[in-house]
């Protein structure tokens, strides 16, 4: 398969999981009449719950999902390791961490940015002390342990931030804030959260070429021309920036970032650069497809996204784990 | 009200400490830890259990029985008839026919059968999570709150200042359109939430409120 045709297959399956996540919900609307809701015609109920509650979920679910799938990609080339992915490093537990500090401190009343920042610090904070505990290009085992350390740090700390909290609706929000739902977004958190993501996707883009001279390892990129350091801070700044900005809004959402990376990697060759467009592409049918399938499965019980993509991840870990045991030495 | 409930000594439910305030009687609600109640009644001591009231019978029934638990039955029937009285007043108001919806913290809903339903009911209004075939209190996806049209929203506040993305649900753009267009709001408050003789306060508040909003008995 080409390239290109790749990339328009990706692109033709997000286009179509975005019209049938707007199409799908617990109000019972026919085809027609929601696409004419979607323009504004139609009864004024309809209109909103399209133009306010269902356009703003889809919006969020293709973006987060490219988000996700993108750092994905990013992350496993930069450290050229099949296993890392925002989730399971514990960078999207670390912005979560960071999102609740703003939201719970109450820092977010007063400047709504403080959410996706707070979110962005959390990640910064956990993708340096990953590369510190891990060192720059050591194996696999360490850099998995540091992320789980500093993964399960980040969530011991956001429990303890939401039980502490006197609120006593928030301890109620650990299974969001751990799980991640796209599910009564709106607009505003649109508005919050892309600009942060976009920002992140044009690091993360152009660190591309680095990434592809980084394959042949770091001494190799550097003879190559191509700057070490600045591949790092263009990675490091862009996955923090687009996950802290996707889970301000919407949660931490495991797995995305290491599933898709795996089933386009053979797709695309074995060029880092190819694979981070096609990862976005694909992370974002995955979770748009993901929240149909919530919304299917059980309408109006508000089921996580993140279980689902757990249910599809953690069994694809464990056989990846098996399959890097079987190859190492 | 609070002042006088500050001379009362404030227990955390832990067996220990109220063993050794050594009551006559432990007054509980039936949510009350299993374990901890067992454990007092195996000390000797007396726990009568309340079930939280979802409806006015509940709430007459918990009056009578705190008559008799604590040797003042009729104190108890004061307080049951002046409850009556009041029930019967609200009962000769006309109904005003606007359907209300309960939109609390986290997209939860009242459907029948619960406290709030009965509220709603005995302020003249139609309660939309019942009218949708829900019992209990259960989450209300925002698309059907929206489709369910409703002329007043009866929305949560929260109980303390302290931030929580439970109640961003309320100032969602959907449910802020509701209210601009026209829809009503009126935010619960401690009425709502225990049934007691004091219950009959959120009702006239919400009777009250949707009067003012929709014209007296107009349609």
């Amino acid at each position: 398969m080409t390239y290109r045709l790749l990339i328009a297959l990706l692109t033709a399956a997000m286009a179509l999981m975005f019209v049938v996540a707007l199409l799908v919900g617990p109000a019972k609307l026919d085809v027609v009449n929601s696409l004419m809701a979607l323009f504004g015609h139609g009864n004024q109920a309809a209109v909103l719950v399209m133009q306010e509650i269902r356009l703003p979920r889809a919006i969020l679910g293709m973006t987060i999902g490219a988000t996700l799938g993108l750092s994905g990609a990013a992350l496993q080339g930069y450290l050229r390791n099949p296993l890392a992915d925002p989730g399971v490093l514990g960078i999207s537990a670390s912005a979560s961490l960071g999102a609740v500090l703003a939201l719970y401190t109450g820092l977010a009343a007063i400047s709504s940015l403080a959410l996706p920042l707070g979110a962005m610090v959390g990640a910064v904070i956990s993708v340096v002390l990953i590369q510190a505990l891990a060192g720059s290009y050591t194996g696999t085992l360490s850099l998995i342990l540091s992320g789980v350390a500093v993964g399960s740090f980040a969530s011991a700390a956001t429990m303890l931030a939401l039980n502490l909290s006197p609120n006593p609706f928030a301890s109620l929000e650990i299974v969001f804030w751990m799980l991640g739902s796209l599910s009564d977004r709106s607009m505003e958190h649109v508005g919050l959260a892309v600009p942060f993501m976009a920002v992140g996707w044009v690091a993360l883009v152009a660190s591309a070429r680095g990434l592809d001279a980084l394959t042949l390892g770091g001494d190799v990129a550097n003879t190559l021309g191509a700057n070490v350091g600045r591949v790092r801070s263009l990675v490091v700044i862009g996955v923090a920036v687009a996950v802290g900005g996707a889970t301000s809004v919407a949660g931490s959402i495991g797995f995305v970032g290491l599933v898709v990376p795996h089933i386009l990697r053979p797709l695309v060759g074995q060029w880092p650069s190819r694979l981070l467009l096609a990862s976005a592409l694909g992370g974002a049918s995955l979770v748009l497809a993901a929240d149909v399938a919530v919304r299917m499965i059980a309408p109006g019980r508000d089921i996580k996204i993140g279980v689902l993509t757990a249910l599809i991840g953690a069994p694809f870990f464990v056989w990846l784990v098996m399959k890097t045991r079987r190859q190492m030495p | 009200m609070y002042a006088d409930a500050g001379v009362y000594r404030i227990n955390y439910g832990r067996a220990e400490e109220i063993f050794l305030m050594r009551p006559d009687v432990v007054l509980s609600g039936a949510f009350s830890k299993p374990t901890t109640v067992s454990m007092l009644r195996r000390l000797g001591i007396r726990v009568e259990l309340f079930e939280p009231a979802a409806s006015f019978a509940g709430i007459q029934a918990a009056i009578v029985k705190m008559g008799r638990v604590l040797g003042r039955r009729e104190a108890a029937a004061e307080v049951l008839s002046a409850f009556n009285k009041e029930v019967a007043e609200l009962a000769r108001q006309p109904a005003l026919g606007k359907r209300a919806a309960m939109y609390y913290a986290n997209s939860y809903t009242s459907g029948g059968e619960t406290l709030a339903a009965e509220i709603v009911k005995r302020a003249g209004l139609e309660n939309l999570g019942s009218q949708l075939g829900f019992t209990g209190t259960v989450k209300l996806p925002l698309e059907v709150l929206v489709m369910g049209r409703p002329d007043l929203i009866v929305g949560g506040r929260g109980m303390t200042k302290a931030k929580s993305r439970s109640f961003e649900i309320v100032n969602h753009p959907a449910v802020r359109a509701l209210t601009r267009n026209h829809a009503a709001l009126v935010l619960s408050d401690q009425y709502w939430i225990c049934g007691t003789p004091f219950t009959l306060r959120a009702v006239k508040n919400l009777a009250a409120t949707a009067r003012k909003a929709f014209g007296e008995g107009k349609r």
